[in-house]
């Protein structure tokens, strides 16, 4: 194996390891996934530190936004795995009506988890859930932009979990280049787009299926009518957390020239309750991650207005909550997603040029939409497309284990979350289990070809019976038989009435 | 027009949101309905040109199943497009949450020349189905009926919602340059790796359904005659070219020679013995395919067949035995009337002989035995299974279809086509009141509000489908128990005044 470069014989390794197919056994995936808990649990302390070099988060912060949903997440699979591992009934036809159809999910093999830097334990452990539960090996390599936390998951990943199917490759571009060339099952990636690109490409040279969540500019309509200061409030609260670092923070506002001025007012009172008046020292207001980010994130402020915030410190990375007015669709700001700090504020005359507006730009990874109006928030969900979206609040939509999570177009491919994330990376394989009687049934598809023969064969496969529903209407007569049959013996005068009554509504005498 | 044309038109009648009602979408699945119950005569003459297919095997094989297909989406689109409810948490409880599915965008869709109409048409029933706009590349090898697809496609169908464009290579090509929500095509793995690199550079996910050698095991505790009995009609079903057909045949020496008997005997039944004049009998596809086929023959033992005329591109059903697992035949799809039989010595050199190869698309397997059954499928893996049968499984429209691995990803057939070619849009609608359920988030942060978030995030409530049963039930007892009790009380107090 020497001589290999590190990326291949690890992979190789996780291979063989699944090969042994000890990741298959119920058991074997539960006492992972519960390893994986003890993990969050014990070393609770060691991954908050790690998060505040990393990114300036509170370890209240780290709870609340990571490992809350990730114990909630391995609890969910812990508690459902053998539901979701056994083989799912169909509907059958007429033809399987004596065999047995079924779908089983199975693991796929090894799977390759890139994780992101804004949430490096949820965007990378997440998949990571699915994966065990689903059976797979996993190759995980975390994002060498949080690289405390990247440390920090390479010495403790292997304390808690088996070292040769769940193995961490830490590094930079390099490694990851190397990682994309070998051979996966399935390929797991959390970033942005024009690294998706590259993922799916190095994917393609493999046939290897992929689930990419990117990202993109996830707009925030809001409408004129509605409670401004809860709106506001809640906008403010899903903007700033981890200092604008969230793949599905509201990007941008929408919102009429009218009620700007009020917008504002609102953002800066809540910016004031949560982070104080001099955020920089509050303990709750992060960082960005890295200087790159820092300048990318403060040259996107030229050419628009500051009405909120504006003041940076680059020895800190910090960058003030900041809400930028006086922006057009061509200002800096709205040529990438901001992924910092910097709430712009684009004035737009109503619900059509807001829907244009949003249109005329890739589909979104989240739409918020904040409005009193059924009518209005329905003509957004007909006229718009996005991963989600979400009326009258922003973020949370990622706390239901029950809806998918993912993107459209730009924003991404394939959802997660929950049993998604299971099913995304399994193999539901189709099996329908005959038997070698009943031949003559098959007569109908043999050669020499007739007409009769095609005439049978199309009575056979077009007759459409719903097989469930026969099912049910003849338990549905099986049940009201038994009931005559009661209430024949116990009441028999009231047998009779009943079958009089019956008769004389269907219009025949008894 | 040139491609690129094609597209943007087929985004412009998508944009004009005329593919999203319902009533739409049922309108073009009759109209295609039409097409084929009305045209019937036109496609069964294109496809006896392009591979000598009889007038009651197109029906059979590719309408049957497309006509039961068009009525299964007219008869559940309201349901598949329904919004699905979704388990809530406490701090959801009172709002909307679910999942609805809505169209993507514009579907390529490659077809193959195999089934053409059937690959090519069921995707886009689905296609329509989804409320997309579609472009539909018809492979050029079945010409006749690439071009007749061309021609009656906009006599039926809505012309700039789902266009057709023919070609070879160069126009597959330019069509791959655009931009697409989807791409699905059916075809073989190589063409597959190109045309997801192609999706790649604009992020378009993709279905692909491919092939590869669908292993048949046959094990000794079976009823030959039957078996080998269906697994002559899956093999030599339009001359071997199936993307699913039982590719080679695993079993142990012993039972080989009854093996071979038992097919001779089908063959002669199907085909008389002289297959040629059997209308039943198709042809290759063309002469490329045919040398092809012929060059895999060679150097192996004929122990059924082997006669070939390649000025009709005919080959005989053909059965080769002490077939060596090293030999070129071995070593790529068939794709024609060749059956090798491959000899192993037990179950166990069986699954070791699949799983050292690619994933296939299909696996089948012969035997009475329970346990034989359960072993092949819990240690190997491919895209869908057939016991005891072969092809089957993929006339159940509530099975998925589809590859694993060199196979192929994702999958399609009834339901399974709409949420392929669908966006499952997540919506949460709350709505602005009860802020004070929110102040748990909020900084400043402190362990207090960080337990009530706990608490709010992990307590579970049921989707209301399954709580109204639950209540449902729980009314029904508490009203026959109480009922019960009334009665005897009733009776209780008769007896004693």
């Amino acid at each position: 194996m020497s001589g290999m470069p590190v990326e291949q014989q690890v992979v190789a390794r996780a291979r063989k390891a699944f090969l042994t197919g000890r990741s298959k056994a119920l058991s074997y995936r539960l006492s992972q996934l519960k390893g994986l808990r003890r993990l969050i649990t014990e070393k609770q302390r060691d991954i908050a530190d790690a998060l505040r070099k990393d990114l300036h988060k509170s370890e209240n912060a780290t709870q609340l936004y990571e490992m809350i949903g990730l114990e909630g997440e391995i609890d969910l699979a812990v508690s459902h795995l053998s539901e979701w591992a056994a083989p799912r009934p169909v509907e059958q036809s007429l033809l399987t009506v004596a065999d047995e159809v079924y779908i089983q999910p199975e693991p796929l093999g090894v799977v390759l988890i890139i994780g992101a830097w804004n949430y490096p334990w949820a965007v990378t452990v997440q998949p990571l859930i699915g994966a065990i539960a689903a059976g797979n090996a996993a190759v995980i390599k975390p994002s060498e932009v949080s690289s405390h936390t990247s440390k920090v998951m390479e010495e403790l990943l292997p304390l808690y979990l088996d070292k040769e199917l769940f193995p961490v490759v830490t590094g930079g571009v390099v490694q990851t280049q190397e990682l994309l060339k070998q051979r996966f099952d399935h390929i797991f990636y959390t970033g942005n787009s024009t690294v998706g690109k590259v993922v799916m490409e190095a994917a393609a040279r493999h046939l290897t299926p992929v689930t990419l969540e990117l990202g993109g500019k996830s707009p925030c309509y809001i409408d004129k009518d509605c409670d401004l200061s809860v709106a506001c409030r809640r906008i403010t609260w899903g903007k700033y957390v981890n200092c604008g670092q969230t793949c599905i923070a509201p990007d941008y506002i929408l919102c009429e020239p009218s009620i700007q001025d009020k917008v504002v007012k609102e953002i800066r009172k809540c910016i004031k309750e949560f982070y104080t008046d001099d955020p920089k020292t509050c303990p709750d207001y992060s960082r960005i991650v890295s200087l790159r980010h820092f300048r990318r994130i403060v040259a996107l402020m030229e050419g628009s207005s500051v009405a909120i915030g504006g003041e940076t410190d680059e020895a800190q990375c910090y960058i003030a909550p900041t809400v930028l007015t006086e922006v057009t669709s061509e200002s800096k700001v709205m040529q990438e997603e901001i992924f910092g700090p910097l709430l712009p504020i684009i004035p737009i005359s109503g619900t059509d040029e807001a829907i244009e507006f949003i249109n005329k730009r890739e589909k979104p990874l989240a739409l918020y939409v904040f409005s009193s109006s059924d009518k209005m928030i329905k003509r957004m969900i007909a006229d718009t497309s996005s991963g989600a979206l979400l009326a009258n609040d922003c973020l949370v939509h990622y706390t239901l284990s029950d809806l998918p999570f993912g993107g459209v177009g730009s924003s991404g491919m394939g959802h997660y979350h929950g049993r998604y994330t299971f099913d995304q990376l399994s193999h539901l394989r189709s099996c329908l289990i005959k038997k070698l009687r009943m031949e003559r049934v098959n007569q109908v598809r043999y050669p020499p070809h007739t007409a009769q023969k095609l005439r049978w064969a199309r009575l056979f496969l077009l007759k459409r019976v719903d097989v469930g529903q026969w099912r049910r209407a003849a338990q549905a007569v099986a049940l009201v038989t038994l009931a005559a049959y009661v209430v024949q013996v116990r009441r028999p005068e009231r047998f009779t009435s009943i079958l009089y009554c019956t008769s004389y509504t269907f219009g025949f005498n008894v | 027009l040139s491609r690129k044309q094609v597209v943007d038109r087929a985004q412009q009648a998508f944009l004009s949101g005329r593919s999203r009602p319902l009533g739409f979408r049922l309108q073009q699945l009759r109209a295609l309905h039409r097409l084929i119950t009305e045209r019937e005569a036109d496609i069964v003459a294109a496809l006896k040109q392009d591979l000598n297919r009889s007038r009651f095997d197109t029906p059979l094989f590719e309408l049957i199943g497309l006509e039961n297909e068009i009525r299964l989406a007219e008869s559940s689109l309201s349901e598949w497009a329904a919004p699905r409810p979704v388990k809530k948490n406490l701090v959801t409880a009172s709002d909307d949450v679910y999942v609805q599915a809505e169209p993507l965008g514009v579907v390529l869709i490659i077809g193959a020349w195999n089934y053409p109409w059937a690959l090519t048409l069921q995707p886009l029933i689905g296609a329509i189905a989804a409320g997309n706009g579609a472009v539909v590349k018809p492979s050029e090898l079945s010409s006749h009926s690439s071009d007749l697809l061309k021609e009656l496609l906009p006599q039926y169908l809505d012309k700039e919602m789902y266009q057709v464009v023919t070609g070879g290579i160069p126009e597959s090509q330019e069509l791959l340059r655009q931009r697409f929500d989807h791409i699905f095509y059916t075809g073989n793995s190589i063409v597959g790796k190109i045309v997801m690199e192609a999706a790649a550079r604009h992020l378009t996910p993709v279905t692909l359904e491919l092939g590869g050698k669908s292993p048949c095991y046959i094990d000794k505790n079976c009823d030959l005659s039957v078996a080998c009995r269906r697994i002559t009609w899956g093999k030599f079903v339009n001359c071997g070219q199936t993307c699913i057909a039982p590719d080679y045949i695993l079993c142990e020496p012993g039972i080989q020679q009854r093996v071979i008997e038992g097919i001779q005997q089908t063959l002669m039944e199907f085909f008389t013995d002289n297959p040629k004049s059997s209308p039943d009998y198709g042809r290759i596809i063309n002469r490329r395919h045919f040398d092809r086929i012929v060059g895999l023959m060679e150097g192996c033992t004929v122990a059924l067949g082997g006669q070939t005329d390649s000025s009709e591109c005919y080959i005989a059903p053909t059965v080769l035995t002490d077939v060596s697992p090293h030999v070129r035949l071995m070593q790529e799809e068939i794709f024609g009337p060749v059956l090798p039989i491959v000899n192993v010595s037990s179950i166990d050199e069986a699954i070791h002989f699949i799983n050292r190869r690619e994933k296939p698309l299909a696996l089948y397997v012969f035997s009475s035995d329970k346990k034989v059954i359960k072993r092949m499928l819990s240690e190997t893996s491919s895209g869908g299974v057939t016991v005891n049968d072969v092809i089957m499984h993929y006339t159940v429209t509530s099975l998925p279809f589809g590859g694993v691995g060199n196979s192929g990803m994702g999958r399609y057939h009834g339901k399974h086509t709409f949420d392929q070619l669908s966006h499952h849009r997540a919506y949460l609608i709350k709505s602005l009141a009860m802020e004070s359920l929110n102040q748990a988030r909020y900084p400043p942060m402190s362990p207090a509000r960080l337990k009530r978030a706990r608490f709010f995030m992990q307590t579970w409530l049921c989707s209301c489908r399954r709580l109204a049963c639950v209540w449902a039930a729980v009314a029904t007892m508490v009203a026959l128990v109480m009922r019960f009790y009334i009665n005897f009380r009733l009776n209780f107090m008769y007896t004693f005044s």
